[in-house]
């Protein structure tokens, strides 16, 4: 556990307390630390840069054996992007739904992986599917996060 | 300069989202002592026994209220005798929820979680106050009916005289010991110094919410606000919870109340009995309830209006005072102004009957009943007080439940004014006035949220899809946010609010052309 996050609640309650007696600011000002909506390189940035995106790990499932670890934890945050991904775009109801169930069945095939080659090859499916409905969208849509 | 400032704001702020909530505290508790009488109220609320924390627990989250308002309907409880355990158990429960709260939280991602939360409260509450009641038994008061008014307007007149008294009476001083918590924490937390650190993993982040929600003051509203936050930022849920038991449920004035009635020891005791529960609660929590889909943003700006608002040293454009006055002008809501309005009114009369009656003539004339029996009509018919009491009580939590209607408005009419925010936020950005930006994202972000909570009270669910597109706006124009504070260059300003107004015509498009549920 971080030090700072244990002395933390000690401090503040020494400083409520010191506060209420009337001995002043006790509480260091804070580190310079901005806050920053964290956005993680496997990002895809857009849904139709997650078909390619998924493809790709799902290769290295079968390619690197030794990989496939780091690849699963990468589809599984991939795929939970995904319906929110596909809610940046014009895509109707309809359709998105039909993204999300995607996305949904996909997240459940990787927790249940079994033949590293068939788990790839359902991945791979799944992303081509994706990239079909992505190919319905109209020109203009956001490819990719600047 | 800056300190004082921020104290004067933190308060400010706080008196006004209280001020419905306290206002209603004082009409219930007028209710109580004048038409349900002590004997009654008693019996309503049980005492001294398991039932009775059940009982008290269902009122109290029944009955609209928060931290501030329960002050006066303690005392009341207390003047008709009940053990302390009961009291306690209102006490902590009435402030937690309200129909406006609850239906937000209904629309949150994890509304299972608000549920579990809830039914942690009445644990929290049976166990305390179980184990306080066994402890020190024998806390009720023997009741003295005090005499009632007569039936008719007089009665009605009673019940306004009382709640004008208990204004200006320790219930005032109470409420300001409470608001002064508020200042101390914005003395104490420098700005943003809680963004960083009630993540999931560090887990000393519930013990820290302790320490910073026991001063703290929160309506239901504003903590269902900050507990959406920290589901969707990934903090920490055991902290949540404890933002909600203390953060809402307790403040200083409450303490001071219980200190002053109790003596200390009961009052240790009672703090040590619920902040052990309550944590314990929390830490086994932590891991269950934790949303597996749940990004950590690594931060929170859920809290930053338990921290001082200006830093040291900085003097915003146009001084303090301008600021203090356009920040309280932009966040308070209609239904506050008229709160604190009549709160102000009824403080007026209490302070006025204080002054020119001291003696309590005008009480005396209230409970006299008419010399001439002018006789009643055919359909004139007399109820007795204690049924226009609970008609009272049922008609304050009708008047909540249409008040969420008003709140939370149907679809079209929040689009409608979240279009004419989201110009005001984005054109801003746009311009270079990030001042003007940073005042009207979060008016986007509430109109987001009433948006969906007003599409799920008419329709009774609202699809995932189209949270998704109101999750991406509210991502887009967090983003936007942080451009904005952060003095990020023009373009990417421009950028982001650009963004942000895409999402809003998503969002628009969806709530617009496609079925809600």
């Amino acid at each position: 556990m971080n030090r700072r996050h244990v002395t933390l609640p000690i401090r503040v309650l020494v400083a409520l307390a010191l506060g209420s007696a009337g001995c002043g600011r006790s509480v260091a000002p804070r580190e310079v630390e901005e806050p920053t909506h964290h956005r993680p390189a496997h990002h895809p940035g857009s849904l139709a840069a997650a078909p390619p995106a998924i493809r790709a790990r799902a290769a290295r499932l079968v390619a690197a054996p030794a990989d496939a670890a780091a690849a699963t934890a990468e589809l599984r945050d991939i795929l939970r992007w995904i319906p929110q991904l596909a809610a940046d775009t014009e895509l109707p109801r309809g359709a998105w739904d039909d993204v999300a169930a995607l996305a949904a069945r996909g997240s459940a095939r990787l927790a249940a992986p079994g033949d590293p080659t068939a788990l790839a090859a359902d991945l791979a499916a799944t992303a081509d599917r994706l990239a079909a409905i992505v190919a319905t969208l109209p020109p203009g849509t956001p490819a990719e996060e600047p | 300069m800056a300190l004082l400032w921020g104290i004067v704001l933190r308060v400010i702020q706080a008196l006004l989202q209280g001020a419905p909530f306290i206002l209603t505290g004082l009409c219930i508790a007028a209710v109580l002592d004048k038409l349900l009488g002590r004997v009654h109220t008693r019996r309503l609320f049980g005492s001294n026994s398991l039932s009775s924390l059940v009982q008290s627990w269902l009122i109290g989250m029944i009955l609209p209220g928060c931290s501030l308002g329960v002050i006066p309907v303690c005392r009341q409880l207390r003047a008709s005798g009940i053990a302390v355990g009961t009291i306690f158990a209102f006490a902590l429960s009435s402030p937690l929820f309200d129909p406006l709260s609850i239906l937000y939280g209904l629309t949150l991602s994890k509304p299972l979680s608000i549920m579990a939360f809830a039914a942690c409260s009445l644990v929290v509450v049976m166990l305390s106050g179980g184990l306080f009641d066994k402890l020190f038994p024998g806390t009720e008061l023997p009741v003295v009916e005090p005499p009632a008014p007569p039936p008719g307007a007089k009665r009605m007149l009673a019940i306004a005289v009382a709640m004008a008294r208990e204004a200006v009476s320790g219930t005032a001083l109470l409420v300001g010991i409470g608001l002064l918590g508020v200042g101390i924490l914005a003395v104490l937390l420098p700005p943003g110094t809680l963004q960083n650190v009630l993540g999931h993993d560090n887990r000393a982040a519930p013990l820290l919410m302790t320490a910073v929600a026991l001063p703290a003051y929160a309506t239901p509203m504003t903590v269902m606000g900050q507990l959406g936050s920290m589901f969707q930022h990934g903090n920490s849920i055991g902290a949540a919870f404890v933002l909600l038991s203390f953060g809402a449920g307790m403040n200083l004035g409450l303490v001071a109340w219980m200190w002053l009635t109790y003596g200390w020891r009961k009052l240790a005791v009672w703090l040590v009995l619920m902040v052990a529960v309550v944590l314990a609660i929390s830490y086994g929590i932590e891991r269950p309830l934790y949303p597996a889909d749940a990004e950590d943003a690594g931060h929170t700006h859920a809290f930053d209006r338990f921290c001082g608002p200006y830093g040291t040293g900085a003097v915003p454009a146009g001084g303090f005072a301008a600021d203090v006055l356009h920040r309280i002008r932009m966040e308070t809501l209609p239904h506050e102004w008229i709160g604190a309005g009549l709160l102000g009114v009824l403080m007026l009369a209490g302070a006025a009957l204080r002054r020119c009656d001291p003696a309590g003539r005008v009480d005396a004339w209230l409970l006299r009943a008419p010399e001439k029996d002018r006789g009643v009509g055919r359909y004139d018919i007399v109820l007795p007080a204690p049924v226009l009491a609970l008609a009272c009580l049922g008609g304050i939590v009708a008047a909540s439940v249409v008040g969420c209607y008003a709140y939370y408005p149907p679809p079209e009419v929040a689009l409608e004014e979240l279009s004419a925010a989201n110009v005001e936020a984005v054109t801003s950005a746009i311009s270079g006035d990030t001042k003007r930006a940073a005042d009207w994202i979060p008016v986007c972000e509430g109109w987001n949220r009433r948006l969906v909570v007003g599409a799920y009270l008419r329709h009774g669910r609202v699809s995932d899809y189209h949270r998704a597109k109101s999750r991406l706006y509210q991502d887009r124009l967090e983003e936007l946010e942080h451009a904005v504070e952060d003095g990020d260059p023009a373009a990417e300003v421009s950028r982001h609010a650009l963004d942000a107004s895409r999402a809003f015509r998503y969002l628009g498009a969806a709530f617009r052309s496609e079925p809600l549920d």
